[in-house]
């Protein structure tokens, strides 16, 4: 054993499982992903497991399909295992039973995470695993990444020797991305330990021809209660079987385990029960409190299926009066969580029993500080402990949370914290797991990393937290008090709280292009007066720039982890610069000489341009200046506002009373104004041919064309340039192309769109164009002038207000300006059902809402359900809708025919007649209120009145959209598309299909093309992209388009009506560039991308409308023209095909030739559907 | 009817025209529309182990330029390793057996290890030979040339000790004493000499005031270089010469045979003048033998070599002689 290696929990967990496992069945699932990942990697790279082969490693369409291939799997004598998490292991339960009920000894590695409810959470706690523990897997629980490393391997152990299913799990981000240095398992020592006996008798009872049997029948009540009964002394077996591994493993490495551990003072009266990554902080904890004289104690459960009494008992000290149990997850009506519940059920028939309460901590990844612990302990002291307790959070509600009194730290001495601020992609994360690596690998000390991302896909946010010190870290929680803070991006500075938690004397670091004598203008009054009253270290580096002068570009992060080492001291800095420049020498040294020494000269100048701050007496008393406060509704003062100065944790619980169901306001993002754009659009008017292309590729609805009356025109502030609006319906009207450039991603798409030669858009920094904020403000405060042109072109389409705007999209987005233009269309009686991924985080990412209402209050109702069942969710939505509106129209016949004056009547009866369109009902609709709103004087006619009105929501006919990406609608949720589409019913489904897992990290998809290179695809995919849209044709009755913005604007509006107009099923398969693709050009090109895909025959446009059956005409319209672009050059503008050549060239060679005959072939296709020959 | 074929490097050429690696080559059909036009050999373009290893940051670069932004995308691509030099050793498999005349690999190497190691993988895919790029850009100011000269000399020894097949050696004109470097490489066994690798220089752009790297190609005239070099070796070394540069014309072909010249390379020709235009220099050079009555090469291979001369002037000097050759009568005299 004894190698010490730095890695994260996934990384742990996958190194065991490879030795152990002979097939995976996997389902990409955050955060779990990582472990299938490094399995798939590895197996790719010729890694062998214990037995001396490489891994087969296979990606299914859902956990459920994952679940159901490591049951065959089993069957057949391998040894399977599987990684998930959250709504994925949920999937898996079904077989789960199966599993564990025929007693095969299969591993699943759980990165433990929420299960969603009132919303989603991609985030740690055990709600998922709790929802199997009645399956019959054991249930073993790790706390770290060290036992990750190490109960990982008596999972797979004790499931050979046992018979019995094994699920691992540990906590979900902050275990499983948590970096540690830890001791790695040599495969030679595990496969010492492994029973190989048992593998063989395994082997011997699989399914075979050779020796055949009949598994998996139907059994009566007769025999089915007896039969399952006869497993229990499997299980009464498992709790020996594990002890005994564990035994071994403590053995080999010099680590305590046991199905219980206990931890503090051998006669501590107060104990605490928890498991997971929290017992950690809690050891911590108990090491201070103990220290200052307490005598408490934690009994950490590594074992919890099958629960042994007798264990526990063993473990536990006699002396123990109270105890406090811990649960990582929520059962509302319970009598309390189930590790509680187990353990007072235990106690139940026992003379002596402590005094027992539970409670919740840690839901959904919130931060377990030891702080929150000692109240726990303190809770326990009381005379009357509070049962049911939360931690963490206040609940002003209920008053389930306990009283922190004082903030302790209970790090040990020596541990020095350190905390960055940096910015999404610009290395920093990168670099502090370097700097991790290189103190973890070539040093004594120990090391830890965590890192926070944003939750958006653009401008995001990085804070990474790293501890190092001499014993091994077992704080488990973000830094609360740091020794150096470090800002890599200027712009945060006044933005958040960047200095909170900096020690008294601590040190800060910030990158920034001021000089000294700026900072007294730039930096905020408040942290003048913390450093000044903190007796700060206050170095600035203008890293920015040295980066440029050496040659790096943007790469600021070797030079800031140079100043890293040399103002935190953690190591000498000379040794540093030593262990930098070696580990420069291994990443660069054979990629030439130049790049190794522009990264010397970095760290070099990281150190030397340093310049430290004096700071002036006069800061103590430094006063913010008075700014008159934007006036903005409550909830984005209370809550978006705190939340994105991330200060969402101080958000009590009676925040969120009366949206206990989930429920966000439409339009957050409005006030969010990131102004994070490096670039934004200059209006060059001169330029300028009123097309309004602009407006309708952006992805974040930014710019858009604006008209104004005479009037409001000689309003308009003197920078607001205009120009007499073109076209016949127009010319009483100015036109104005406006941009927000605060909301701006700076992408570049509108410019590169922008048809004229001398383009009428010019990308600019944001400082020449800050006139234009105003300029925005006033243009959003014009009359709406909806009506003004139809939107049956791409001009006029443009004109209506985008119902969605400033979402949390990457720049240069291929999905979000789909969406943008829909809302445009149908946004004010609109329905969506989300499936989850990336249309589901930048349309609904709490706090910021990027769907919103015109000036009617009016707007796209959107809502998530889960991944899998979208296109079920939306069906119910419209069965829903289409159910009230037949008794709307019931009520209507009813009145009509009693007698309801003849304005009611015949506004009634056009309803009856059209209440199936959606635009005339829309128009109905203000009438129809008005009349009903009149008293008949008749009872029943009111009576039915009054109900009608009731119902007013309903008058007016919803489009219902259902949105998702490929990896729903190929994979996941094809079942149920399928079965929605038949249905028959009117609702209009659009993919946005980026040919890959997008919001996870680039997982292949069956709409993932032959030959590119995504996760589970490392050497490119081996067979051809699914044709969802011709497959669902063959139904006959369903509308289907595929379509692409950039290639052909006027197809993909004609498309979208076309598909809301068709009373039936309707598909929309839209092509979406994707950061995942590696587009070269940049994502300034995604619309000419797009162009460039069709034009190449790599992606096609078609519309099958029925209705034209009925005109006799031909259903199948091809819109792409024969291919005119080599689709071998439009392959190799792209990463995800290009490197597929520097990586397997000849399978690239295969593959690329392969889809190039493909492309052909289905042009051929669809031409000869078409009818043109 | 004249005979074109030579002996190169061993290997048996249909005729002296080589063609020169070059950017054409990305395309195998072009190298297939080499051959039918006439090519007497393929030299596939260089392995640059510096273009590797660019290729390779550029690689990483790429894959993770939208990394870190988001929990759920903390890296978008799977870990990819580049594959060192298989794609461009793949390709040249892939020509192997889409050609039949002699196929030349080239290699451009930094470290030594990596040149054995590269030309035992060239060696590997078929190819009948293989041309190694010497040269040295100077930079820096402490190095002396003789270090230069022995990493070569060093080069050539390893390579030449463990391949099997003919080795020829480009090399740059950029040396104290071409000739005794030459020399020094013939002593090592190499088969056959091209002259002269052409180098790209930087430029500067003047409006935008940042270095430039411009693509340029050989201008006529430009031949006179290889071939007062070829000239003077011929006969003075065992390995083989093949004149590069400036090679645009049969008539061209002609001078460096005339010169001593085993074989040719040309680029720029065929850049300018398309693929088929080896079929017209094929001609030109058959014409002018015929017109002058050579039945093969040997015929007149060499004929105006400094050895063949008895004039000193011509190549001994000759830059004096090609800037005053028609302004100096005296001059002129004495060299007739």
């Amino acid at each position: 054993m004894k190698k010490m290696k730095t890695m994260d929990g996934n990384t742990a967990a996958s190194h065991v499982a490879y030795a152990f496992t002979e097939v995976a069945a996997i389902y990409p699932i955050t955060p779990s992903s990582p472990m299938a990942e490094n399995i798939d990697e590895w197996s790719a790279y010729g890694q062998k497991n214990i037995f001396g082969q490489e891994v087969n490693v296979v990606e299914l369409q859902s956990e459920g399909g994952a679940s159901g291939s490591v049951h065959g799997s089993l069957q057949a004598g391998a040894l399977t295992s599987t990684f998930t998490a959250s709504q994925g292991l949920l999937l898996m339960i079904p077989n789960m039973y199966k599993i564990s009920g025929e007693l095969l000894p299969g591993v699943f590695h759980v990165s433990a995470r929420a299960v969603a409810t009132h919303a989603l959470s991609i985030f740690g706690d055990h709600s998922d695993v709790m929802s199997t523990r009645q399956t019959g897997f054991a249930l073993l629980a790790s706390g770290g990444v060290q036992e990750v490393m190490d109960l990982g391997a008596v999972a797979h152990l004790s499931a050979i020797k046992s018979r019995i299913p094994f699920l691992h799990f540990f906590d979900g981000f902050r275990t499983s991305h948590e970096v540690q240095k830890i001791e790695t398992w040599d495969y030679e020592d595990l496969k010492k330990m492994v029973d190989m006996e048992a593998i063989k008798d395994f082997r011997n009872r699989a399914l075979s021809p050779m020796h055949p049997v009949t598994r998996g029948t139907a059994q009566n009540p007769d025999i089915f209660f007896q039969s399952r009964e006869s497993s229990n002394t499997f299980y009464q077996r498992v709790p020996g079987i594990v002890e005994d591994y564990m035994r071994q493993v403590s053995k080999v490495t010099g680590r305590d385990y046991s199905l219980f551990n206990y931890y503090g003072d051998p006669n501590a009266k107060h104990v605490i029960v928890a498991m997971g990554s929290v017992t950690d902080t809690i050891e911590e904890t108990i090491d201070y409190l103990n220290g200052n004289g307490e005598a408490v104690g934690l009994l950490k459960v590594h074992l919890y299926r099958p629960f042994s009494a007798k264990h526990f008992m063993e473990a536990l000290p006699s002396s123990v009066e109270r105890l406090a149990v811990l649960d990582r997850t929520k059962e509302p009506g319970a009598l309390g969580e189930p590790l509680y519940e187990d353990i007072k059920t235990m106690y139940f028939d026992m003379d002596k029993r402590p005094l027992i309460v539970g409670g919740r901590y840690g839901l959904g990844s919130k931060d377990t500080t030891p702080s929150q612990i000692k109240a726990v302990f303190d809770n326990l002291k009381k005379d009357e402990p509070k049962n049911g307790f939360t931690i963490g959070i206040v609940d002003d509600v209920t008053n389930t949370s306990l009283e922190i009194k004082k903030d302790i730290v209970t790090e040990p001495e020596g541990t020095i914290m350190c905390k960055f601020w940096g910015f999404g992609s610009d290395g920093t994360v990168g670099a502090n797991k370097n700097a991790i690596k290189i103190i973890g690998d070539n040093t004594d000390m120990y090391a830890q990393g965590y890192f926070q991302y944003d939750s958006k896909k653009s401008g995001g946010l990085t804070i990474s937290h790293l501890r190092f010190g001499k014993n091994k870290i077992k704080s488990t929680y973000l830094i609360q008090q740091a020794d150096y803070i470090a800002c890599h991006n200027q712009a945060y500075v006044g933005q958040y709280d960047l200095l909170k938690g900096l020690k008294d004397g601590g040190k800060f670091v910030l990158n920034c292009r001021w000089g000294q004598e700026e900072l007294e203008e730039k930096l905020p009054a408040d942290m003048k007066r913390y450093m000044a009253e903190n007796n700060i270290d206050f170095y600035i580096i203008n890293a920015t720039d040295i980066a440029r002068d050496i040659g790096l570009g943007n790469r600021i992060n070797m030079i800031m982890q140079a100043s890293f080492f040399k103002i935190a001291k953690v190591i000498e800095l000379d040794e540093a610069v030593k262990l930098l420049k070696k580990a420069i020498e291994e990443s660069y040294g054979r990629k030439g000489k130049n790049i190794v020494e522009m990264n010397y000269q970095a760290v070099e100048r990281g150190i030397e341009d340093l310049i430290r701050v004096d700071i002036p007496d006069s800061w103590k008393d430094a006063e913010e200046e008075k700014v008159q406060k934007e006036d903005a509704p409550d909830f984005i003062k209370e809550v978006l506002i705190p939340i994105n100065r991330q200060e969402g944790d101080e958000i009590p619980v009676s925040q969120f009373v009366g949206a206990e169901d989930g429920t966000f306001p439409q339009g957050t993002a409005a006030y969010e104004k990131r102004g994070i754009a490096v670039e934004v659009p200059h209006w060059i008017k001169e330029n300028c041919i009123q097309c309004n292309q602009c407006a309708y590729v952006c992805p974040h609805s930014v710019i858009r064309p604006f008209l104004l009356t005479e009037e409001e025109a000689k309003d308009a502030p003197e920078s607001f340039e205009m120009l007499d609006a073109k076209g016949k319906s127009l010319k009483d009207y100015k036109f104005k192309i406006q941009i927000s450039p605060l909301d701006c991603t700076g992408c570049g798409n509108c410019a590169e769109t922008c048809p004229p030669k001398d383009k009428a858009l010019k990308m600019m920094a944001p400082n020449t164009q800050a006139h234009e904020k105003q300029n925005w403000d006033y243009a959003l405060s014009l009359s709406p002038k909806e009506d003004v042109m139809e939107p049956t072109s791409l001009k006029g389409s443009q004109f209506k207000k985008p119902l969605f705007e400033f979402c949390g999209a990457c720049g240069g987005c291929g999905e979000s300006s789909y969406a943008r233009l829909i809302t445009q269309l149908y946004g004010d009686r609109m329905m969506i059902s989300n499936a989850t991924g990336c249309s589901s985080i930048w349309g609904g990412s709490a706090p910021s809402t990027p769907y919103t209402t015109n000036h009617e209050g009016r707007g796209p109702a959107w809502a998530n359900s889960l991944f899998e069942d979208n296109a079920e969710y939306g069906y119910g939505m419209a069965l829903g809708n289409n159910q009230i509106m037949a008794k709307v129209e019931d009520l209507a016949r009813e009145l009509v025919e009693l007698g309801a004056g003849d304005q009611l009547e015949e506004v009634l009866s056009e309803w009856i007649a059209n209440r199936n369109d959606g635009e005339k009902t829309k128009k109905l609709y203000p009438r129809m209120v008005e009349l009903l709103e009149k008293e008949i004087r008749n009872k029943e006619a009111d009576r039915l009145r009054n109900q009608l009105l009731d119902l007013k929501d309903y008058f007016i006919r919803k489009s219902v959209w259902v949105f998702g990406g490929d990896g729903w609608a190929y994979d996941i949720g094809y079942g149920g598309l399928d079965h929605v589409l038949a249905s028959g019913e009117d609702i209009n489904v659009f993919v946005f299909d980026t040919e890959v897992y997008s919001n996870t990290g680039g997982q292949s998809s069956k709409a993932t093309q032959l030959g590119a290179v995504a996760k589970f695809a490392a050497s490119g995919k081996k067979v051809k992209k699914k044709d969802l849209g011709l497959m669902v044709t063959t139904y006959g009755y369903v509308y289907v388009a595929k379509i692409a913005m950039g290639a052909n604007k006027n197809q993909t509006l004609k498309a979208i009506r076309e598909a809301e107009a068709y009373k039936g099923p309707s598909l929309i398969i839209a092509y979406a560039p994707c950061v995942n693709h590696g587009i070269r050009s940049g994502m300034t090109h995604t619309q000419s991308r797009t162009k460039e895909a069709v034009e190449s025959g790599y992606w096609h446009l078609f519309r099958y409308n029925p209705l034209l059956k009925k005109e006799d005409k031909n259903p199948f319209i091809l819109d792409s023209k024969e291919p005119s672009k080599s689709l071998r050059d439009f392959l190799m503008g792209e990463v995800r095909f290009a490197s597929l050549t520097k990586t397997f060239p000849e399978i690239a060679d295969e593959l690329f030739e392969q889809a190039e005959q493909d492309a052909k072939e289905k042009y051929e296709t669809y031409r000869k559907l078409a009818g043109s020959d | 009817m004249a005979r074109l074929n030579t002996t190169y490097m061993g290997l048996e050429l249909e005729n002296p025209i080589i063609i020169g690696a070059n950017n054409l080559m990305a395309n195998i059909e072009n190298i297939k529309r080499m051959q039918e036009a006439g090519a007497g050999a393929i030299v596939y373009r260089s392995l640059f182990e510096e273009q590797i290893e660019l290729e390779e940051l550029q690689l990483v670069d790429r894959a993770q330029e939208y990394d870190d932004r988001h929990w759920e995308m903390i890296d978008v691509f799977p870990n990819i390793h580049h594959a060192g030099p298989k794609e461009h050793l793949y390709q040249l498999e892939k020509i192997r057996e889409a050609i039949s005349i002699p196929l030349i690999g080239s290699l451009n190497c930094i470290n030594q290890d990596v040149w054995v190691h590269y030309a035992k993988k060239i060696e590997e895919t078929g190819v009948d030979g293989l041309e190694i790029n010497l040269y040295s850009v100077p930079y820096d100011i402490e190095l002396e040339g003789t270090s230069i000269k022995k990493t070569h000399y060093e080069i050539i020894e390893e390579v030449k000790k463990n391949l099997s097949i003919p080795v020829s050696v480009k090399l740059s004109f950029f040396y104290t004493n071409p000739l005794n470097v030459i020399k020094e490489m013939d002593g090592l066994g190499i088969d056959a000499l091209v002259i002269f690798n052409r180098l790209f220089q930087p430029d500067i752009d003047i409006e935008k005031e940042e270095h430039s790297s411009r693509f340029y190609l050989s201008s006529k005239g430009d031949y006179r270089l290889p071939l007062r070099y070829t000239g003077l070796l011929y006969k003075n070394i065992e390995a083989d010469i093949c004149s590069s540069t400036g090679i645009f014309t049969g008539k061209d072909v002609v001078r460096m045979i005339l010169g001593g010249a085993t074989a040719i390379q040309c680029v720029t020709a065929i850049y300018k003048n398309k693929i088929t235009h080896i079929t017209h220099m094929l001609k030109e050079l058959e014409d002018w033998m015929e017109s002058k009555g050579y039945k093969n090469l040997d015929d007149f291979r060499g004929k105006m070599s400094r050895k063949n001369l008895s004039s000193p002037f011509a190549y001994q000097r000759g830059q004096y002689v090609d800037i005053l050759l028609s302004k100096e009568p005296i001059i002129k005299d004495y060299t007739i």
